[in-house]
Parts: C-alpha cells; sequence; structure tokens
C-alpha cells in the first residue's frame, strides 16, 4: 500500500502513543492470567452452568446441551404465549394484511382536492413536491372567491403550499401536518392506496 | 402502380408525423446537455454521479432535467450553483445515499426565490443527516444487502432502504429546523414514530417496517444524530 | 516443568494451538494470545476512544471478554477480526458512557518516554495528530485507526465496524480530509 505522508504520519503518531503505554503492557499478560486463574467461582447455578457449558471440549455434547436448553425455554414460551393466544392470533393477522400491501409508487394512488378560498385573487397555483415546486393553476370557474384543482398522484407523502398572487401561504386547513421549511411553512397530506382523499 | 405506391408513401408519412410531436422520453442526453449549459467545471464528476444514480434507480432524467434547468434559470453566482450539484453529487457517489429529498430541496428553495447560499447550507445539513440516519440502520443491523453476513442481520430492498433513510431523515431535519433542542430524544422519537405511523396508515409502507425501525432505533441515538450535525454545521 | 518453562512452550506454538489450548483450560495458553494482541488492542483502544485510562481499561476488558466467549469463536474465521470487534464493540459502550460520564480530557502531550529518534518537528507533528484526531467523529477516527495503525483491509475494517466497505472508505476519506484541515487551522494559529 502506498503511504502518503499523512498516512505515515497517523500510523507512527498512534504508534508511538501506545508505545507510551509500556507502563501498562509490560505484563499485561500475567495480569490477566493471574485475574483468569484466581477468579473465584460464582455463587449459583446460573454461573455453574456457564462454566460446564464453556469446558464442554465435545462439540456433540455442547450441541446435544443446547437443544436441551433451547427445548426448556421454547417450552416455557410456548405455555406463556399459549395462555394468550387470542392476542398473540390477532397480532399475527395484523401482520399478515400489512405484509401484503405493496409500497410505494407505481400503484394505485388518488385524487387530491386542493382549496384555497381567496376572494379578489388574480392568480392562485400550488406549489409541492408531486411537481418538483413548479405552478399548478387553480380556478375559480364560478367567481366565488374558493379556487380549486384537483390532481391525481401517486402514493406518497407530499409537501405543498399556495402561491396567491406571488405569495406563499403554506398552512392549508385540509393539511395533515404542517413542517417549517426555508423559514415559511408547508402543508403536507399523505395520498394511500385507499383511493380519494379530500 | 407509382401513383399508388406514391399515395402509400404520403399516407405513411403522415402517420408517422402526429407521433414526433408526443414528448420524446428524457434521456441523460438531454441531462448532459443541461448539465453542459451550465458551464461547470466539475460536470464531468457531476455527470458520472447522476449516471450512478440512473443506474441504481435513485434518479430519473426527467427530475434531473427539471433540477438543472431551473437551476440553469435561476440568477446567482454559477461557483454557488456547482457547489449545490457537487453536494448532491458526492452524496450520491461517494457515499452513497438516496438524494431525492436533497433535490426537492433544491428545487423548492429555487421557487421560494431563497437564497443559493441558504439553500446549499440547508442541503449539506440534510446530507449529513442521511448519512447519520444510514449508518444508524446499519449499526442496527438493517442492509441492503446481504454481503455483511451477520447474524441477525436483515436485509431490504434498496428502495425500501432509502425510503426508510429519507422519511428518518427528513423528520430529523424538520425537527432541527424547528429550532427544538436536540436533546430531547423522546420527542424526537414521537416525531419519527408519527411520521412512520402516517406512512403507514396510507399503506405507503408496510407495518413491518415501522416496527422494525421503531424496535431497534433508541431515543438516545437520535440525540446523538442530531447533536453530531449540530457540531458538524458549527465547525 | 516451571511456569517460564511451560510459557516458552507457548511462545512457539501456533495461533490455531494456543485458542485450542485456550479452550482447553490453559490460561497460560490465552497469556501468550495477550502478549501477540497487545499493542493491537490497546493502539485500537487509544484510537477510538482517545483516552488512555480508558484505552486501558477496555485493552483488559477486551481479553477478559474474549476469554469468556471463546466457546463462540469459530475457529475457520481470522481470529483478530473477531477480537478486534469485541474490542470495537466495548470502545464504543464506553463512548455512549462517557457522553453521560464525562471526564475532563488529559492535555495532549508528549510524555517522558519520547524516544530521541524523534526530532522536535516530528513531535510538533504527532502533536497536531492527535488533537485532530481527538477532535474527529467517532465516525471517521475508528476506520482510521484500524486503516492507519492496525494495518488493516477495507473488508477487515467493514466487517469490524459492521458497515460497507464502501461507507469505510469514504469515512477514510473524509477523515483524513478533516485532519488536513485541522492541521492546517492549528499551523495558522501557530504562526499567528
Amino acid at each position: 500500500m502506498h503511504k502518503d505522508d499523512l498516512e505515515k504520519l497517523l500510523g507512527d503518531t498512534l504508534q508511538q502513543e501506545v508505545s507510551e503505554e509500556r507502563h501498562y503492557l509490560d505484563g499485561l499478560e500475567k495480569k490477566i492470567v493471574a485475574e483468569l486463574t484466581g477468579r473465584l467461582p460464582r455463587k449459583g447455578w446460573l454461573h455453574a452452568l456457564t462454566r460446564l457449558f464453556a469446558q464442554m471440549q465435545s462439540s456433540h455434547r455442547r450441541q446435544l446441551a443446547v437443544i436441551g436448553i433451547t427445548a426448556v425455554i421454547f417450552l416455557f414460551l410456548g405455555i406463556f404465549v399459549s395462555e394468550r393466544l387470542p392476542l398473540f392470533r390477532g397480532l399475527f393477522s395484523a401482520y399478515d394484511e400489512q405484509h401484503t400491501t405493496t409500497i410505494t409508487a407505481n400503484s394505485d394512488g388518488g385524487q387530491l382536492l386542493f382549496v384555497m378560498p381567496a376572494p379578489g385573487a388574480q392568480t392562485v397555483a400550488v406549489v409541492g413536491s408531486f411537481n418538483n415546486w413548479k405552478p399548478i393553476l387553480l380556478t375559480d370557474e364560478d367567481e366565488d372567491g374558493i379556487w380549486l384543482t384537483n390532481l391525481s398522484l401517486t402514493p406518497g407523502r407530499y409537501e405543498y403550499a399556495f402561491v396567491v398572487d406571488g405569495r406563499w401561504w403554506g398552512q392549508d386547513p385540509l393539511a395533515d401536518e404542517y413542517v417549517r421549511s426555508f423559514g415559511g411553512y408547508n402543508s403536507v397530506r399523505y395520498v394511500g392506496h385507499t383511493g380519494d382523499n379530500i | 402502380m407509382k401513383e399508388l405506391a406514391f399515395l402509400a408513401f404520403v399516407v405513411c408519412l403522415l402517420m408517422v408525423v402526429p407521433t414526433q410531436n408526443t414528448r420524446a422520453e428524457t434521456t441523460s442526453i438531454d441531462v448532459e446537455q443541461e448539465l453542459q449549459s451550465l458551464g461547470l467545471q466539475s460536470a464531468a464528476e457531476i455527470m458520472t454521479a447522476i449516471e450512478t444514480g440512473f443506474l441504481q434507480g435513485r434518479l430519473t432524467p426527467d427530475e434531473m432535467v427539471s433540477l438543472l434547468s431551473n437551476l440553469a434559470a435561476y440568477s446567482g453566482e454559477r461557483e454557488d450553483k456547482e457547489i449545490l450539484l457537487l453536494t448532491i453529487a458526492r452524496a450520491l457517489k461517494d457515499d452513497s445515499l438516496p438524494v431525492t429529498m436533497l433535490i426537492d430541496k433544491v428545487e423548492e428553495g429555487l421557487a421560494r426565490k431563497v437564497s443559493l447560499q441558504t439553500i446549499r447550507q440547508m442541503i449539506s445539513g440534510r446530507a449529513n443527516l442521511l448519512a447519520e440516519v444510514r449508518d444508524l440502520l446499519y449499526m442496527n443491523l438493517i442492509f441492503t444487502s446481504s454481503e455483511y453476513g451477520q447474524e441477525n442481520c436483515l436485509v431490504l430492498p434498496l428502495p425500501r432502504f432509502d425510503f426508510l433513510v429519507t422519511q428518518i431523515a427528513d423528520t430529523l431535519a424538520n425537527y432541527q429546523e424547528s429550532g427544538r433542542s436536540p436533546l430531547e430524544g423522546y420527542l424526537i422519537y414521537e416525531e419519527m414514530r408519527t411520521r412512520l405511523s402516517m406512512l403507514q396508515q396510507n399503506a405507503i409502507i408496510p407495518a413491518e417496517d415501522v416496527e422494525l425501525i421503531l424496535e431497534r432505533i433508541k431515543p438516545e441515538s437520535l440525540t446523538h444524530i442530531l447533536s453530531n450535525v449540530l457540531s458538524q454545521q458549527q465547525q | 516443568m516451571s511456569k517460564e518453562e511451560e510459557s516458552s512452550v507457548y511462545h512457539v506454538q501456533d495461533e490455531v494451538s494456543l485458542l485450542r489450548a485456550s479452550l482447553g483450560g490453559e490460561v497460560e495458553a490465552w497469556g501468550e494470545i495477550v502478549s501477540r494482541y497487545k499493542e493491537a488492542i490497546l493502539g485500537l483502544c487509544v484510537g477510538f476512544l482517545r483516552n488512555h485510562p480508558d484505552a486501558e481499561d477496555i485493552s483488559h476488558d477486551t481479553f477478559i471478554r474474549a476469554y469468556e466467549n471463546l466457546h463462540r469463536y469459530h475457529m475457520e474465521k481470522r481470529f483478530s477480526t473477531w477480537i478486534f470487534t469485541i474490542a470495537s464493540n466495548l470502545c464504543r459502550n464506553r463512548l455512549r458512557y462517557r457522553r453521560r460520564h464525562p471526564i475532563v480530557p488529559l492535555p495532549v502531550q508528549m510524555e517522558g518516554g519520547c524516544s530521541p529518534a524523534i526530532t522536535i518537528a516530528q513531535e510538533d507533528r504527532q502533536a497536531q495528530i492527535r488533537q485532530g484526531l481527538s477532535r474527529l467523529p467517532y465516525r471517521y477516527r475508528a476506520p482510521i485507526t484500524l486503516r492507519y495503525y492496525n494495518d488493516l483491509s477495507y473488508h477487515q475494517i467493514a466487517r469490524i465496524l459492521s458497515l460497507p466497505e464502501g461507507t469505510i472508505k469514504t469515512h477514510i476519506h473524509r477523515g483524513k480530509a478533516r485532519l488536513r484541515q485541522e492541521i492546517g487551522k492549528m499551523e495558522v494559529v501557530n504562526h499567528a
């Protein structure tokens, strides 16, 4: 490996730091060995069991021990779970339902209705993450001051705002939530797989 | 006979012409042309990264053409535009991160007529968050590939993994940008839970993904991420 | 056979034999493993933790923990990767603990054991590197230590830190860039 100056310096620096720990390193192995040798067995069946298991040299015996312990654990777990079987069944079926749900785009989405009361406005547009924040004009065909548009969107989470005569309005009452962005607000709506969202 | 042949030829021509009026599909050539029009020094590096994004399915030519043409039309220093694009390119190529969130924020910033420096700061912070969140998922043994051979690891397809990373990072970014304390781990966790629940309720992500994240990601990890990103921004 | 003679027997044994002997209850064989790995493990801990008392603690804990869990180690896998992973995980736990229980860091200084072969200029550079390393985020510091101190491949580092190779390379690259920046700043300050 070709080492540039910084790489060499890094290695040398760490090496130097380690060599300053000579007092610690000398005799470390003796200390570790002494500690491991001198360790008194902890009182209690769990520790004895652990030590017995660790000392098993025969892999066959170890395998049998693992199988046995696992079987006991699952036996207790099964008894515990079976007492709560109705709830467990319920959780599983919910998991199955969700598991079969398809995710995100390329799937059926929904129509999203955008409504902005703006009497007297010249232009009202909606901008959002659904079309790279390019304005989509709303219309007020009956001239009642309520501007509307309907967009077909694939499932997802969308941030948006209204632009009324050039001024941004980020808090749509129909929004699911609001977030701060660039010092202003964006509205957020979710389009799911369930069809129309109003 | 010759007249019939000529007539057939004209009819075929007339049939072909209307189809050419329909919008041709955007390709990477269109992207490259838009990029060249910006006249950037790092155009080659940026284009390589974009092509990587196309191959991985993380970018589409349409969104890149939109971004580049909006940037070209925006008044601002060429250097600032270059840094914006390099931030996205490096996040994509060097860090292997999903970058749709960054592109979306640039587009929003341009639409809001915010300064390029402000946009740059924002996406730089968000790129850091994406990296931190992605690493957090890795540390909790949630991967996109089975090559790491760890026991108890879970492998998600890339689009699903990317979506989770993006949504979590976006939640953290919104939390941070709202000015709240990074030390309130439980508040941040609740924000994340709310986001994921909304996505799940609308069947945008499966419940198992929500359960996975809520089970493995702890509030203190989220505090740690926000504190990290904050200290990086202050350096 | 005396203890010294026993120890010298282990000096010449290969790693697999030592591990088998350790599993068989020959603690002295484990002592030889400690002797062979102590510098590598301590260097890893120093690089990760940037705190010498903690590094000593964790090195010690690594050898104890590794011995206690030796029955879980698969002989066909590389032992160094396994023990470095234990050290790395213990370091990460200690860092989490330290965030909740911070201690005043020791001033960065070259201690008395400085080799006379190191010039003053090298000392200065090393001091800058030490400071720079301490300021690096853990995610850059860890792979940098494993790469330039422990001399591991990207693949091994990826396995130890449970991260993809691409991320490892990026973090090393960014860490080095940040270090260069830090050293540059320090030089400006020194020359001011």
